[in-house]
């Protein structure tokens, strides 16, 4: 009962120094947490201006150039890393930490034919088909009727066809004009009607060769391929009809911020694709991003170091001002560790009541008054949040203790504790 | 009761080394009085401090009842000081800020439980000690003489069997110092032992042994010559 006692008077005694030390740790805190609201603010209106405004370039991944070549067996040797893209690696990389969404471009691996009636003049060409999502094409094609087409398309049915915008210009320029034909416009080639002969080309026939109706719908600058784009459905269709082995000419692989866009480009290179990317937007992202980090943590640092500079240095003297009576106490019997117990657990709770009163009063004030300002435009967040309330309010518990146990070292010292 | 084995402390004032106790032996047995005097800064004050345990000897032994004193940590010297020693000054080392009763009732506190029991003694110290009409004044506003009343009161609320009395009249005047010394000495008759650092002849003469500290050594005194003070 005694001691308790004592410890309660440990507490009252001196309460002005006690109160100083209260109002520093108050004061420090409030400061901290305002400072790191206001940084948090500056972080979250940099990321919503700048980093998700300015979303990351999409990676085109190209499987490397192989030709195939026998060996002294009479054998084709095997396709090595990253000359060929198919299902399994397809699947690897959606699997990739960052990916979002891949866009696959599965390329014709069967002969194909394409006949068309233009100006009364019926043209043929052997082709390559590229079959592509409506989702890569839908930025080009906004019509819910193509949309259906392509989604929806079975054996029979028209089958919708995108003419990529390179192709549209490679015949003006390199089969019209030297040709002396007449040049096209996009208007001339909507609509187009157009038979597609899978399996069949002036070089090779498969015995059941198919021959499917498509018409043009569209054109898109999303393939850059001399070929014709098709709904992956019948691309993959036709492949696996005459057994051919799918294969994707490109992948396109959409990352979930700037900084994935790094690693995953990183990943895929050494998975040993071609990849192309604008890396440079990303890069000065997230250097613009990294120096804002690092003032911005500087700033808190030089906070913090001015906040537990003002609590050690108040909980020192409010410890040293109270030396004889501490010398008293131990002239009449209490020991070194119950003084210092004493201090220790009074420098703990006026920290914890500071710090809880410091948190009470700008969790419900300065949240509040930062709320009710115009600022909604640049301040997004107006609470600390849990795991920041817990790190000033822990600060505002040990910080004190810890320079409070400083000053409870000179009790040690019998030099210090000399009775006259 | 009490059995000091060859004390050396050494100091560093300035960087120099100062040996203040070289080898010092001293017994008190129960109900004894033992006046130590000698010239200011030659360890009387130390002494009484080691003795005490609130500091440690460099080397050397105390032995407290037969038991020797562990100064380890601090928790054996502080339960004998709040048991078993009343300490008196020559600066009363009150809380000037609290009363007259908390003061008193301090090393009861201290030592746990402050009970009826105590609650009664401590009254019966002020009456005593003529202290009753300022139980509740702050300590800070007594006279000299009060303020030492009430530190020897302190010193005897835990019922202590030796009395560590650091010059407890040289902050008095002539008056006030002989009833000082008077109480102390009607205190050491109930049975208690003193060890009292003074330069009161009177006292000295009155002790049961005599000491002059010197150099370190702790010499028998004949209590006729006090040039040095």
């Amino acid at each position: 009962m005694g001691k308790i006692f004592l410890l309660i008077k440990e507490l009252f005694g001196n309460v002005f120094i006690n109160f100083i030390v209260f109002l520093v740790i108050l004061f420090a805190s409030f400061l901290t947490s305002t400072f790191v609201l206001v940084l948090l603010n500056v972080d979250n209106y940099f990321n919503r201006n700048f980093v998700k405004s300015i979303p990351p370039d999409v990676i085109k991944v190209t499987p490397k150039t192989y030709v195939a070549t026998l060996n002294i067996f009479g054998l084709t040797s095997r396709k090595p890393k990253g000359s060929y893209i198919d299902d399994d690696i397809l699947n690897k990389v959606r699997k990739l930490d960052g990916v979002v969404e891949v866009e696959p471009l599965l390329v014709s691996r069967i002969p194909m034919q394409v006949f068309v009636s233009i100006f009364g003049i019926k043209y043929g060409s052997d082709l390559i088909c590229i079959g592509v999502n409506y989702d890569l094409i839908a930025g080009d094609i906004k019509d819910r009727r193509v949309k259906r087409m392509w989604n929806n398309w079975k054996t029979g049915d028209d089958i919708p066809v995108v003419i990529p915008e390179i192709l549209y210009h490679a015949y003006n320029s390199s089969i019209a004009e030297p040709n002396s034909l007449p040049k096209v416009t996009r208007e001339m080639v909507l609509g187009v009607k157009l038979r597609i002969n899978f399996g069949k080309s002036s070089l090779k026939s498969y015995a059941d060769t198919v021959s499917e109706n498509g018409v043009v719908v569209g054109f898109t600058d999303k393939v850059a391929n001399i070929c014709l784009v098709l709904p992956i459905k019948v691309m993959r269709y036709y492949n696996e009809k005459f057994n051919a082995h799918s294969e994707y000419i490109h992948l396109y692989v959409k990352t979930k911020d700037h900084n994935s866009l790094l690693s995953v480009s990183k990943k895929l290179k050494s998975m040993g694709f071609v990849v192309e990317t604008d890396k440079n937007i990303s890069e000065e992202i997230l250097k613009l991003k990294k120096i804002l980090g690092f003032v911005g943590n500087m700033l808190i640092l030089v906070i913090v170091i001015m906040a537990v500079t003002s609590i050690g240095f108040s909980s020192i003297v409010a410890v040293s001002s109270r030396y004889e009576y501490y010398k008293t106490l131990r002239i009449l019997g209490a020991s070194r560790f119950f003084i210092a117990f004493s201090i220790v657990f009074k420098f703990a709770l006026i920290g914890l009541i500071s710090g809880l009163l410091s948190l009470f009063i700008f969790e419900r004030g300065i949240s509040f008054i930062i709320s009710s300002l115009p600022l909604k435009g640049y301040f997004g967040i107006f609470s600390l949040g849990k795991k920041y309330n817990d790190l000033i309010l822990l600060g505002c518990v040990f910080l004190p203790m810890v320079f409070s146990l400083l000053g409870v070292l000179r009790l040690y010292d019998h030099h210090k504790l000399l009775v006259d | 009761m009490l059995v000091v084995e060859n004390i050396s402390k050494k100091f560093y004032i300035g960087g120099k080394e100062k040996k203040v106790l070289d080898g010092v032996n001293l017994e008190i047995k129960k109900g004894e009085i033992v006046a130590i005097t000698g010239k200011s800064g030659e360890g009387k004050s130390t002494l009484l401090n080691i003795i005490s345990g609130l500091i440690k000897p460099d080397s050397g032994k105390v032995y407290f009842n037969g038991r020797r004193v562990i100064f380890f940590l601090d928790i054996h010297p502080a339960y004998l000081r709040n048991r078993n020693i009343g300490f008196v000054f020559q600066t009363f080392r009150l809380l000037p800020q609290e009363s007259v009763w908390y003061n008193l009732l301090l090393p009861a506190m201290i030592k746990g439980f402050v009970g009826k029991r105590i609650k009664e003694r401590a009254l019966k110290l002020l009456k005593d000690f003529d202290l009753g009409d300022f139980k509740n004044m702050k300590a800070g506003l007594l006279s000299g003489g009060q303020k030492q009343r009430l530190a020897i009161a302190r010193a005897l609320i835990n019922d202590p069997s030796l009395i560590l009395a650091d010059e407890p009249v040289a902050n008095l005047d002539l008056e006030t110092a002989k009833e000082i010394e008077k109480i102390l000495l009607d205190v050491v008759s109930s049975g208690k032992a003193m060890v009292i650092v003074t330069h009161q002849l009177e006292v000295i003469k009155s002790a049961d042994k005599r000491f002059e500290l010197k150099a370190g050594k702790l010499e028998s005194f004949d209590g006729k010559d006090l040039s040095f003070n």
